[in-house]
């Protein structure tokens, strides 16, 4: 990418030894306080995501990931299975640093493939897959099937917290097929270099998902709560019941 | 007595039926998608192509989805921001009115 913004890439770069350290404490204080490997996991793939923001030409080495990963699963599986078999409980001699190393190879193994998973949409899936993908319109049909899902529960439904789930299936179904109509791209639109390529995503229907997204967060936190109120006045879940008892004051 | 058991046939098998009309009705949609709704407008669509082609030097953003929400359809964002203090408000007021009720 050539025209990498700079003002990303030295944020990224200040920002890279913070993250380390914020991810390897909360790995290696998950023994003690709020945290784990999962989470630690998650928040040190961003220091492999950030170093694509700082210079994505460079490219990563997956293998040696994909080999980590490989290693690691298998590594965790024998030592659950060890210790089945042998009933032996090894966290009573060794304490908090066997939750420690646990922890730690979890981190490894799931910032792993997080960074796997991220490197592979932005370097392979992105230019084969999707292209196999949107000659059939995939996206749209799966998005007016969700839709009419969710048009069946506020059919079907009559509980009153399903009506509010079925509304949000629905809305889903909307914004997957406006973003998947607008998709020609070969490539992510915000992280791509467009200079070489020829197709890429409509932004326009992108920029207004996003404000769909956030109104129907707002419809739902609404509905939610005018259900509590109806809830305490009438006692009851169900859309006729609450009928009944709203004619009867 | 007849209209009576016709009801209570319709209320048994309310769901089955409303999910076959909701098959029947996705089918119809996905048809004429299939048939009429075209999913690529390459060279047809004008909106796509001026953004693409002009958002930096219009707007002075790099990516094409800032400038339209930023700058292209500003009225659009600014208002959804006050939708977002609307649905606040509302949760707020539905809330009070539950602690307040005589």
């Amino acid at each position: 990418m050539k025209n990498n913004s700079i003002i990303i890439s030295q944020v990224a770069k200040i920002l890279m030894p913070f993250i380390l350290v914020f991810g390897l404490y909360i790995v290696i204080g998950g023994a003690d306080s709020v945290g784990g490997g999962f989470q630690g996991g998650a928040v040190l793939s961003a220091i492999f995501i950030l170093r694509y923001l700082i210079s994505p030409d460079r490219k990563i080495k997956t293998k040696i990931l994909q080999q980590t990963e490989k290693i690691l699963m298998i590594g965790i599986l024998l030592l659950a299975m060890y210790f089945l078999g042998t009933s032996m409980n090894i966290g009573e001699k060794l304490g908090e640093i066997w939750m420690i190393f646990l922890n730690l190879i979890i981190a490894i193994k799931v910032c792993c493939g997080l960074s796997i998973i991220f490197f592979r949409y932005v370097f392979y899936e992105g230019r084969k897959f999707m292209s196999i993908l949107s000659g059939y319109a995939l996206g749209e049909i799966t998005a007016i099937i969700i839709f009419f899902i969710g048009v069946y529960g506020i059919i079907a439904r009559r509980n009153i917290v399903k009506t509010v789930i079925a509304f949000g299936v629905m809305e889903m179904g909307v914004i997957l097929f406006f973003l998947s109509n607008g998709e020609g791209s070969l490539k992510a639109p915000i992280l791509a270099d467009t200079t070489d390529i020829v197709a890429v995503s409509d932004p326009i229907p992108q920029a207004l998902m996003i404000t769909a997204i956030v109104i129907g967060v707002g419809v739902t936190a609404v509905a939610l709560t005018m259900f509590i109120n109806l809830y305490h006045k009438f006692g009851t879940t169900n859309w006729e019941k609450a009928r009944e008892a709203r004619d009867k004051k | 007595m007849k209209d009576k058991q016709k009801s209570s046939f319709v209320n048994r098998n309310r769901k089955s039926i409303v999910m076959i009309v909701c098959i029947i009705m996705c089918l119809i949609t996905l048809s004429s998608f299939m048939l009429f709704g075209s999913s690529n407008y390459d060279g047809k669509d004008d909106a796509k192509a001026y953004v693409l082609e002009n958002h930096n030097t219009e707007t002075g953003a790099k990516n094409a989805v800032t400038a339209i929400y930023l700058n292209y359809r500003l009225w659009d964002t600014i208002f959804e921001a006050m939708l977002l203090l609307l649905s606040a408000m509302a949760v707020i007021y539905f809330s009070w009115s539950l602690d307040h009720e005589e």
